[in-house]
């Protein structure tokens, strides 16, 4: 294959291959690995597109991100061939105007892309879902997918601390976040299938995420009880979508297996349990200070009983289930708020698939 | 190659903004122009600022036309947009803020660009700590000699004589910026 | 999940409820939920409080999986001798 990248020799040391990354700028601080043509070429093969695709151009400097782009800061984090799929999905996803890309990647918020992945090539690919799916299950799909994205957003869009983003804190998930959805362990239909994809269908969504947001409970076992309060925990005064419009954003919330069925027995319908997320999920206005309240009233977000929603729909709460069966903890995904998740189902070269 | 290296492809592209288009400026007295103030929902600074300097263009002789934003997608997102491009068609030139925070710096300088890609002058407000980055978005999105004023950081917790203060100071250099003569 | 694990875990157990006379029978292993269930067969069983008491019996046949099978799974006790399952 004919790649058109500049080609650079580097020393086959990897300890001096990381000490370059870092005088290059190529990296995130971790070691990678070196973006050999061999390397670059296998996961070409697996694409649906040829290398000079043109995928989309990337913000903040509006980097043109051609396959063979993607593919090297792939091959530099250790995606696979058969997972490079999920990376152009993800950054198609991330591309979308509607999960506002130039927004997202120059804001002074923690946010960054979290890719949600259904489908039955989860654990092919090594996409953690069961416990420490977030962090220490160590699946290859999960730590390098994610890693490929941001490495591209860094690369290719060139999103740099405190140069073109202005994010006061950045996120652990800046190296990278890809989980899967424990699909056999839910009691609801799966994010995907909810988003219009078949079951059989590997599906990436991604979520404009400020982090991971714990709760745990180790005292009530009823259903309604528990996601009354995690409800209010997730409504919490200094949330991102008290500061933007009601009607934009997602907030994810990961339900270990435990309290979804729990949570399903209560609640058959993902409908109804979103509805009473959503109708729970606010704070009286008197919680926040006069000069809150006052551009929170200005904004036409208090209701007539003096109520601040969170969200205006139950759909922009979002269920999802994954996690260990250790049960009595949840984690939320809170939202940036002017951003709405997006979809994309996971193509492959066509001459490569087996199933 | 040799036996100690290894041949890799380099990972990065080039950011976009090599080729910048022109900016505009009025060249005459901003008497019996109308011109256009984008204000933001999220800063009550600003909206003070804006309203003062539109007070102060009225009493110049102008006429202005406010609008407010806030959102950055969905149909509100969509709709700031579409006020945005109906106030670069309607207008003689515009200021456009805030750009106190990164997103909002973001917005602030695309929306200043729908109003230079009509050939009209425009200056986008964007504050101090954010400079660097309003003018990085400009370059990469082919604006490079985008008017940008710049206001001091932070802004939005000070007390309104303050924010008047700040509004008298700067409010020749938004002239000035525009091109405005006496 | 390897079943043959998880019988040979089960057939542990089993082989010291047999002098009771009880038997476990094993309804389901499913790696996609990680779910073992198994049922607590106590017809041939003259005397009932002579097998294991439910929850030290739970917690033997969680023993002998977790000697046997990697990572996070659940298990799932049908034992007559109460009104839930464990």
């Amino acid at each position: 294959m004919t790649l058109s990248a500049d080609r650079v020799e580097i020393p086959a040391d990897p300890r001096a291959q990381y000490e370059l990354s870092l005088t290059e700028h190529w990296g995130d601080g971790v070691p990678l690995l070196p973006a050999t043509d061999d390397a670059i070429d296998a996961l070409l093969a697996a694409s649906p597109y040829p290398a000079d695709h043109v995928l989309c151009v990337l913000p903040p400097c509006n980097g043109v991100a051609t396959v063979e782009l993607i593919a090297i800061n792939a091959a530099m984090a250790g995606v696979e061939p058969a997972a490079f799929g999920v990376a152009i999905a993800a950054l198609e996803a991330v591309s979308e105007p509607e999960w506002n890309p130039f927004g997202l990647t120059t804001t002074t918020s923690s946010v960054f892309p979290m890719l949600i992945v259904n489908g039955p090539s989860r654990d092919d690919l090594g996409i953690d879902y069961r416990a420490s799916c977030m962090g220490g299950a160590a699946g290859r799909g999960t730590m390098t997918i994610g890693r490929a994205v941001s490495l591209c957003l860094r690369n290719i869009g060139g999103q740099r601390a405190g140069e073109t983003t202005k994010s006061v804190f950045g996120q652990p998930a800046r190296l990278g976040f890809c989980i899967g959805e424990w699909e056999e362990r839910s009691p609801w239909p799966s994010l995907a299938e909810r988003r219009g994809f078949r079951a059989d269908q590997d599906v990436v969504t991604v979520h404009g995420g400020k982090g991971t947001f714990p709760m745990a409970d180790i005292h009530n076992d009823d259903p309604r009880d528990l996601l009354y309060l995690i409800a209010k925990s997730i409504a919490y005064p200094l949330a991102n979508m008290y500061l933007g419009n009601p009607e934009n954003g997602e907030v994810v919330v990961a339900i270990n297996p435990m309290w979804a069925e729990r949570f399903g027995r209560a609640f058959p319908s993902v409908d109804r349990l979103q509805e009473f997320l959503r109708d729970n999920a606010w704070q009286p206005i008197e919680l926040w200070p006069e000069g809150n309240a006052a551009m929170l009233r200005s904004r036409g977000r208090v209701d007539a009983g003096g109520r601040v929603h969170l969200v205006e729909r139950p759909d922009q709460i979002v269920p999802i289930v994954c996690g260990g069966l250790g049960s009595l903890h949840a984690i939320a995904l809170p939202s940036f708020g002017e951003s709405h998740m997006q979809s994309r189902a996971v193509l492959a070269n066509p001459a490569t698939q087996e199933r | 190659m040799s036996a100690d290296t290894v041949m890799v492809r380099r990972p990065t592209a080039k950011p976009a903004g090599e080729v910048s288009v022109p900016s505009f400026v009025l060249e005459r007295p901003i008497t019996g122009l109308t011109i256009g103030i984008r204000a933001d929902r999220a800063w009550r600074s600003w909206q003070l600022i804006s309203e003062i300097w539109s007070e102060y263009l009225r009493r110049d002789g102008a006429e202005t036309i406010a609008v407010e934003t806030g959102a950055q997608m969905g149909r509100p997102g969509s709709d700031d947009r579409k006020q945005i491009e109906e106030l670069a068609s309607i207008t003689d030139c515009a200021i456009v803020g805030l750009g106190t925070c990164g997103s909002c710096t973001t917005f602030t300088i695309k929306d200043a660009v729908t109003v230079e890609d009509h050939e009209k002058p425009v200056v986008a407000i964007v504050c101090e700590e954010f400079i660097v980055h309003g003018r990085n978005v400009a370059t990469h999105l082919g604006h490079g000699a985008l008017k940008i004023l710049v206001l001091p950081y932070p802004l939005e917790a000070l007390p309104a004589d303050e924010l008047r203060a700040i509004a008298d100071d700067y409010y020749p250099q938004v002239l000035a910026l525009l091109g405005a003569t006496a | 999940m390897d079943r043959d694990a998880v019988v040979a875990a089960v057939d542990e157990v089993a082989r010291m409820l047999r002098a009771d006379g009880a038997g476990l029978e094993l309804r389901e292993v499913n790696p996609k939920t990680a779910r073992i269930h198994l049922v607590l067969v106590l017809e041939s069983v003259s005397c009932e409080e002579c097998v294991l008491p439910p929850p030290m019996l739970f917690e033997t046949i969680e023993q002998s999986l977790q000697r046997r099978v990697p990572g996070e799974f659940e298990l799932v006790l049908d034992d007559p001798r109460t009104t839930t399952p464990s």
